[in-house]
């Protein structure tokens, strides 16, 4: 932690929202990455994003200084979006399929397919456990570390692999026609 | 239990896990073991279809926005925790009803720590394209001093705990955060006229776009609200505003903000355009705009009105 994350934590811990404000402006890209990843459902996401930040501003008061900001921010959009996954009972909305950011394709033939596959992918997605979700939000969309993911999901590294391993498999059912082309 | 070694070792391998010396001896093990071998395969396929690393992309509208209701969300939270302020202050307007010496002695200590609590927002760095003491607090008021349309130039006077002078370009990013932020602010009128009147010389970036469409949506002034259509009308396909104009068009209750809003539609023929023409068609309470709409959609290859 630098020391203007440091100053500006100590801000936001007395309660200051334009210290929090800046302070989360340095990772609220990822986070709202992560929402989306976590649940595929834009509003959702946002919700999430926002439940995530007012529970941290809450609790900051209670964050040690020694840990890792980003790292708890991850583990409190993780429960909040299990918390969601339980509420829901995975009666998902089927709108709001994030297609965005994605590298364009010169072939619109290409494009449709990309296309399509992503909505696959959402469809398979939806049919993994909260926990297999994480782990694949986190390790394989997100890119953190094994190791990374067991801290934000509170297990250990042995289980994350477990929850990755099923995850795959079971995707990699559903995608089966697209993975052989 | 050997596949389920297999498996881990597999996964290890492909998130970038092991070392080298175990990326060497796994190496080595795939050349002697087929099944491991056709395992690695099959994960490999994946892989390529599902590349490590490509999480969702977020866009900087869908940022802003986020940004936006987030900040929303604070300020409710600084109005709910302020409230044990008002909740200390009731024994002692109490104790001051009875005629107790020592209820304004607290009542100055009470200040005084509040006063040292608001210095903690002073001493802020300074960042290259930032206002620090737009960071000290609340905007209390917002004034235009001086505007020159054509270069762009302004000069504000912007009241926090105490006034200061601001001169830039409507161009750079620090004047276009105080103005978005005095927009979202609960400023006098005066003030969230002028940051919308200003704003619309730069509508460009996403979150100015945002602080217009807030505006339009939520100010309660609605010549705010008309500057805000106006300002928002160059980027009428975009749609999220083209949603906003619609809710306006739909549910404002001012009717000159209706009939702004109406204009700047008037060139859209998308589904969910004419259908909030259709519904202004027939029930809005106002009969001009009931008769625009309705000649609007005649001219739009003659859909019918009912």
């Amino acid at each position: 932690m630098d020391e203007t994350e440091r100053k500006l934590l100590l801000q936001a811990r007395q309660g200051i929202p334009w210290a929090f404000e800046r302070l989360v402006s340095r990772y609220d890209r990822q986070l709202l990455a992560l929402a989306l990843d976590l649940v595929g459902d834009v509003a959702v996401a946002q919700d999430i994003f926002q439940e995530t930040l007012i529970a941290a501003f809450r609790a900051l008061p209670h964050f040690r200084l020694e840990s890792d900001f980003f790292t708890w921010l991850y583990r409190i959009a993780v429960n909040q979006a299990l918390r969601f996954q339980k509420r829901q009972q995975r009666e998902v909305r089927s709108q709001g399929i994030v297609a965005e950011g994605r590298t364009a394709s010169p072939n619109p033939a290409q494009e449709m397919l990309d296309a399509e596959l992503r909505v696959r992918l959402e469809q398979a997605l939806r049919e993994l456990s909260g926990q297999e979700r994480a782990a694949f939000a986190l390790c394989h969309r997100q890119g953190l570390r094994i190791a990374e993911a067991a801290v934000v999901m509170g297990c250990s590294e042995g289980s994350v692999k477990k929850y990755l391993f099923r995850a795959r498999e079971k995707m990699k059912a559903m995608l089966q026609p697209y993975l052989e082309e | 239990m050997a596949a389920d070694r297999q498996r881990e070792r597999v996964l290890t391998y492909l998130y970038g896990e092991m070392d080298p010396a175990e990326v060497e001896a796994f190496r080595a093990e795939l050349a002697a073991d087929p099944s491991l071998a056709q395992r690695l395969a099959e994960e490999e396929r994946f892989q390529r279809c599902f590349p490590v690393g490509q999480g969702t992309v977020v866009s900087d509208e869908l940022l802003a926005e986020s940004r936006l209701r987030l900040r929303a969300a604070l300020r409710q939270e600084e109005q709910v925790s302020s409230s044990w302020i008002a909740w200390l202050a009731t024994p002692l307007r109490r104790s001051a009803r009875l005629g107790v010496r020592v209820g304004p002695a607290v009542v100055l200590l009470l200040v005084g720590l509040l006063l040292g609590r608001i210095s903690l927002f002073r001493g802020c760095p300074w960042e290259e394209g930032r206002l620090p003491f737009l960071e000290q607090g609340r905007i209390v008021d917002l004034r235009l001093r001086e505007f020159d349309p054509a270069a762009g130039r302004v000069k504000l006077a912007v009241s926090l705990l105490a006034s200061a002078e601001v001169e830039g370009n409507l161009q750079e990013q620090r004047i276009q955060q105080l103005l978005a932020t005095a927009l979202q602010e609960d400023l006098e009128s005066e003030a969230r006229l002028t940051a919308v009147e200003l704003l619309g010389y730069q509508t460009a970036g996403a979150e100015i776009r945002q602080a217009l469409i807030h505006a339009l949506r939520r100010d309660r002034n609605p010549g705010v609200r008309l500057q805000a259509v106006a300002a928002l009308k160059p980027w009428a396909s975009d749609e999220q505003v083209r949603q906003a104009l619609l809710q306006a068009l739909r549910e404002d209750e001012n009717p000159g903000v209706r009939v702004a809003a109406l204009e700047v539609l008037r060139d859209f023929r998308d589904r969910a355009t004419i259908q909030v023409l259709r519904r202004t068609a027939q029930s809005d309470a106002n009969e001009y705009i009931r008769g625009e709409a309705r000649d609007l959609l005649r001219q739009s290859s003659g859909i019918s009105p009912l």
